[in-house]
């Protein structure tokens, strides 16, 4: 019972890898073979990349970014049993729930409020 | 020997990846960079995830990858950035002689863990949720069932814990951009 479900999981994994493998080898059979310098260089956005030393100091705003993502993220480990059980909980527990959806909302509303989420 | 293999038998994927998850994790510990520690600490994550699956706990190997390897290894890789430790030259070591006691205390805990593990029987009573009821019922289900009834008011503690940080957070960046 158990294998067999793993097995859909292993089916998955073999699928996925063999459309990339596929998409690689197509591309690589189809395409005409120019190698230069500038194909060899890291992609960064289309621009070139960074050349000056990226050892320094990041700006504390991309911290608070990460910790509002990691804040939702915790929101959604709370939410995915909520949605295997959504048609058999009792109204106290859905009334709980937008208690707590609301009160994480507060938060996100606080720091549109103090301009958290602006970049200057 | 045979016992080894028996055991290994038993239960092959667990101790290939605790095994590979143990590897990964010393690898973390010796690596100058800290950025590369980084990388070893989300695959070793991922073993421990696998390890999780071994277990039937299905929903824990899904948040441990969910919440580990994708948030909180997002914040260590911030507060790596954030502190600009520099290069890998000027993280060398300074611990001295300590080295070398923290090695003999490191084997002298694993000798008493080892011993621990060989003379208490790691069968306990059973409880609510034998792995009987987990199959039948499903384990997102049970913790879902728990978690809306018996554990609701902990379960809005939590809200109010994640309010908490958000706005800390808030409060700490703003202050330092000022």
């Amino acid at each position: 019972m158990l294998q067999q479900e793993y097995l859909y999981v292993l089916i998955f994994i073999l699928g996925g890898s063999a459309m990339v493998l596929v998409a690689m080898l197509a591309s690589w059979a189809l395409r005409p073979s120019k190698p230069s310098k500038a194909k060899l260089t890291p992609y960064e956005c289309g621009e070139l990349p960074a050349q000056a030393d990226s050892y320094f100091q990041f700006n504390i705003r991309y911290y608070l970014f990460a910790l509002l993502f990691v804040v939702f993220d915790v929101e959604v480990v709370f939410f995915i049993p909520l949605v295997k059980v959504f048609n058999s909980i009792p109204v106290v527990a859905f009334i709980e729930i937008t208690f707590f959806t609301v009160v994480l909302a507060f938060g996100l509303v606080y720091a549109w409020k103090k301009g958290a989420l602006e970049w200057e | 020997m045979e016992t080894v293999m028996s055991y290994f038998m038993l239960n092959p994927a667990f101790y290939i990846f605790a095994g590979l998850a143990v590897i990964l994790a010393i690898f973390m510990i010796t690596m100058p960079n800290p950025v590369y520690s980084a990388i070893f600490l989300v695959l070793t994550f991922f073993c421990i995830s696998v390890i999780y699956i071994t277990l039937e706990a299905e929903f824990i190997a899904a948040i441990q990858v969910l919440v580990y390897t994708g948030a909180i290894m997002v914040l260590f890789l911030f507060v790596i950035m954030l502190l600009n430790l520099g290069r890998d030259a000027d993280l060398v070591e300074h611990s001295g002689p300590m080295k070398y006691i923290s090695i003999i205390v490191a084997f002298a805990i694993l000798i008493q863990i080892g011993l621990a593990a060989k003379v208490t029987v790691n069968i306990g009573e059973k409880g609510m949720f034998p792995i009987e009821k987990i199959r039948e019922i499903g384990n997102t289900e049970a913790i879902a069932g728990l978690l809306f009834s018996d554990y609701l008011y902990p379960f809005e503690i939590a809200s109010i814990l994640l309010l908490l940080g958000m706005i800390g957070a808030i409060i700490i960046s703003k202050k330092r951009s000022e």
